[in-house]
């Protein structure tokens, strides 16, 4: 059986193209969020392999999503997807026992390593 | 006092008439006056010299020449300047600092003329100074608020560039992300795989060059722990595209260093990209760790054509690249990284070796 993940992020193009990239590598895509309240139903409706979260986001923003997340399931596999992770957010994810925080990848050294990471998590 | 420069002022009779105007004018002048005879001694001042310089008019007449008066640097000013006097007749705001009895100096400009009797001898000269330190004091104001500016300047600049470089990684990331998805999906032959190998080269390039900007404007207290420099030049090496034509040597020993990880995996790439680059893709970049009981040392030694000795002076300026898509920012963070750890970073030419070195915590 395939291995599954779900994406949450505000921008549809970055969830896009990150489904697609995992995809198109065999990982399946049970379902795309854009907050981290959609994050939580999305969780708890498909109980993914791993949940790829961004952290900025409108409303309910991704440490919402977190905490909810752990809440449901302390096991939960979370990558925090970020292009910015200031001090505060550093401290707070810690408490969350994350399974991994990445920088978006912005080069191509980097998506392999995004790729590799997914690959060993899942 | 009047009485007493009126006397003196004999020297003048002959060439101000109204012995007691001139008395007056000089006493009350706004300006030091000092009166010189014809070797150039001085024979009076008036009231406010005394007052400005704190010596008493005798002190001042035993000083017998002016140049005393001067602190020492700009001596040779005065010495031109009285040479210039006798076979100018006059000269104007020559800038000088005087000393006052305290050891004090102020910022002064000076005038004299030759005072030439009816024969036309010089008889002496009459010498007038204006105390500009008042004016000097505005000028290191206006210097240091210039200064400021530029600094709440730069400072906002930071905040902007990082700002917008941060803004740019989104965009950038969802570009290179469709497309390693367009290399699957269509990447079918070399033509087009070409194609697209293009695009992520440049993607590459631009991610590089907005990393160098925010690594410099980003300031970050350290997060200081051990680390294992294998470790981190593992780490480093793990994050760069290493060349297949290049050969990366990595040393035998290891050392723990107390620092901030992410911080000087900053230097590691930086140091490690930039021999790559001079090197042109092609060659061996060697690292060496050593220590003895004092300093922990780094070197990085590239066998790259060297750096031209007119530009090693400058490769750690802010903006100064020999490359075309350089930033120029890129040591510039790798040096003050380094000094935030309390180190020193050089770097020497014919094989370009950088050396880091850290003192040893005891």
């Amino acid at each position: 059986m395939n291995k599954s993940v779900i994406v949450v992020d505000d921008n549809v193009d970055t969830v896009g193209s990150i489904s697609d990239f995992l995809s198109l590598r065999g990982i399946d895509i049970l379902g795309c969020g854009k907050n981290g309240f959609e994050a939580v139903q999305l969780y708890e409706k498909h109980r993914p392999d791993v949940v790829l979260l961004d952290l900025a986001m409108p409303d309910y923003d991704g440490l919402y999503g977190l905490e909810h997340i752990k809440k449901i399931n302390s096991q939960a596999k979370v990558i925090i997807l970020t292009s910015l992770c200031n001090e505060y957010d550093e401290k707070k994810i810690k408490l969350f026992k994350v399974t991994e925080v990445l920088e978006k990848p912005c080069t191509s050294k980097q998506l392999e390593i995004f790729l590799k990471i997914v690959k060993i998590i899942i | 006092m009047l009485l007493y420069l009126s006397q003196s002022m004999k020297l003048l009779k002959p060439l101000i008439k109204n012995n007691k105007l001139s008395s007056i004018l000089i006493e009350n002048s706004p300006d030091m006056m000092i009166l010189l005879d014809e070797q150039g001694k001085i024979i009076d001042c008036n009231e406010y010299l005394e007052k400005n310089t704190k010596y008493k008019k005798s002190e001042l007449i035993e000083f017998a020449e002016p140049i005393n008066l001067i602190v020492d640097e700009d001596r040779t000013i005065i010495q031109s300047s009285f040479k210039e006097l006798k076979i100018t007749n006059i000269i104007q705001n020559v800038p000088v600092r005087v000393k006052r009895k305290e050891g004090d100096s102020f910022s002064s400009i000076w005038s004299g003329i030759t005072l030439r009797d009816n024969n036309n001898h010089a008889r002496g000269y009459l010498i007038t100074g204006k105390d500009i330190s008042n004016i000097s004091n505005l000028d290191q104001k206006l210097i240091l608020t210039k200064k400021r500016n530029r600094q709440e300047k730069l400072a906002l600049l930071g905040e902007f560039s990082a700002r917008i470089a941060h803004d740019i990684r989104n965009p950038l990331s969802i570009v290179l992300i469709s497309l390693e998805n367009l290399k699957i999906l269509y990447g079918s032959d070399e033509t087009k795989q070409k194609q697209l190998d293009r695009a992520e080269r440049s993607i590459d390039r631009i991610t590089h060059q907005i990393e160098d900007v925010l690594n410099f404007v980003k300031e970050k207290p350290l997060n200081l722990e051990n680390v294992l420099l294998s470790e981190l030049l593992s780490e480093s090496l793990d994050s760069i595209k290493i060349p297949d034509k290049v050969k990366i040597k990595i040393p035998k020993n290891d050392i723990l260093l107390f620092c901030d990880k992410k911080q000087f995996l900053i230097v590691m790439n930086n140091l490690i990209l930039n021999g790559i680059q001079a090197m042109g893709n092609v060659g061996t970049i060697e690292l060496f760790f050593t220590e003895n009981n004092d300093e922990i040392i780094l070197q990085i030694i590239d066998s790259g054509p060297g750096i031209p000795n007119n530009v090693l002076n400058e490769i750690f300026e802010p903006l100064f690249t020999t490359k075309q898509s350089g930033t120029g920012l890129g040591l510039v963070s790798v040096k003050s990284i380094v000094e935030a750890h309390g180190g020193t970073i050089s770097v020497t030419t014919n094989p370009t070796t950088f050396t880091i070195k850290f003192l040893k915590i005891k």
